[in-house]
């Protein structure tokens, strides 16, 4: 029997055995309670980054894209950034929603990235380190506040990249430099270029893009482009990361 | 504007559109509220949450009744939007959707071990999967029902198939 079949006969069979109504009414879970036994679920997940947060998928696609991809058939976008660190500044400008991963009364599971060098406050006693080499050992406690931008903006050829898996391809997200204002994207299969993208809230900062590529490419080559389409940067992702990039 | 098709003969004309009327509610639950309860049975696996569903379905329709043409495929959007809803929200749903459990119901093993393993699909790939086998209905046409591009239609079947065909060996 093949899996058509299979499958065909599977649920027909399942729907002519469908048992008889329940003969009494069954008490039910409010939905209230049921979003609060959700909500005590996500809470330690979300302490770990921003995959998950107290906030759920009402709609998809999202309502305020700034970017839309397709990766054979897989929808994807970037919108505004939504998670904020402890100083309530956006962890990253703009997020990755994946629409195979958000689906409507979901929490929320999306990626970003963020331009700049993370600040972070720590608040403790730094001893000596016991190992040999010396240096310092800091216990205590940190918060995470806001990106220094400022080495990377000196540096338009600096950018952060990051990407998740999905079923055969890889979808990138990266951010740039304000003067970037396209990629291009070369893999054995061919090549593409991506216009960048900023927030509403700030046209004039770091930019970003996403991309989709096949996962088994054995070459990313990424080229940061200008306005006037001259090169300032960029690398190959499918290597291990050197230097700054 | 007019279409010319014989010589002298206008064909294709019209400037009022007539919209066929559709069937009184009571016919339709009359007629397909036992399949349509099938239907939300197989993407819910409970015959209480598939009534309920169904029940919401036609309450969801009632008032706009007259401005649905086809209240058929309506209904069933609804359900299937219903299920995918309900299952989501599910938190027992939410911590073992993964796992398969084989229990009897068709009284054939094959049968069984492959239902438990439709249950355990994501939402959206079990309602193509359900649409495609039991209700018959071709992708374009899954993709029409329930608003969605026919590639990730085509894409969900896929990786559906590609699931069933790796646990079902």
């Amino acid at each position: 029997m093949t899996l058509d079949e299979r499958l065909r006969r599977t649920l027909h069979a399942v729907a002519e055995a469908m048992p008889e109504a329940a003969p009494a009414p069954v008490a039910r879970r409010s939905r209230k309670r049921v979003a609060l036994l959700l909500g005590a679920l996500v809470v330690p997940l979300a302490a770990g980054g921003y995959v998950l947060g107290a906030e759920y998928v009402n709609q998809m696609p999202p309502k305020n894209p700034l970017m839309a991809g397709d990766a054979h058939g897989e929808r994807y976008w970037l919108v505004p950034g939504r998670v904020a660190d402890d100083c309530g500044v956006k962890v990253s400008a703009v997020e990755l929603v994946v629409e195979e991963w958000n689906t409507v009364g979901d929490e929320w599971n999306t990626s970003g990235s963020s331009y700049g060098d993370r600040i972070v406050n720590w608040v403790g006693t730094p001893t000596a380190s016991p190992l040999p080499g010396g240096g310092e050992v800091r216990s205590g406690m940190s918060t995470s506040c806001g990106v220094d931008e400022t080495a990377w903006l000196a540096d338009p050829a600096r950018f952060e990249s990051g990407h998740v898996k999905l079923d055969g391809d890889r979808i990138y997200h990266v951010a740039v430099h304000p003067t970037v204002r396209s990629i291009r994207v070369t893999t054995p299969g061919g090549t593409e270029t991506v216009a960048t993208i900023t927030p509403p809230d700030r046209p004039d900062g770091p930019r970003y893009a996403a991309f989709d590529v096949p996962e088994s490419s054995a070459v990313i080559q990424l080229t940061l482009l200008d306005a006037a389409g001259r090169e300032v940067g960029g690398r190959d992702l499918a290597k291990p990361r050197t230097g700054k990039n | 504007m007019q279409r010319r098709g014989v010589p002298g003969r206008l064909w294709g004309v019209t400037d009022v559109h007539t919209p066929p009327r559709a069937a009184p509610a009571e016919d339709v639950y009359r007629d397909h509220r036992d399949g349509l309860v099938r239907l939300a049975y197989l993407l819910t696996g409970s015959r209480e949450q598939a009534e309920d569903l169904v029940q919401q379905a036609f309450a969801g329709a009632w008032d706009r009744w007259q401005a649905i043409d086809q209240p058929l495929p309506y209904l069933k959007r609804a359900i299937v939007n219903l299920a995918a809803d309900a299952q989501r929200r599910g938190i027992r749903d939410r911590l073992f959707r993964q796992r398969a459990r084989v229990e009897p119901v068709t009284e054939v093993p094959e049968l069984d071990e492959t239902w438990a393993h439709i249950k355990a699909l994501p939402p959206r790939q079990r309602a193509v999967v359900v649409l495609h086998y039991y209700d018959d209905r071709p992708l374009n046409e899954i993709a029409e029902l329930l608003s969605r591009p026919a590639a990730t239609v085509r894409s969900d079947l896929r990786r559906a198939l590609e699931r069933l065909r790796k646990v079902l060996k």
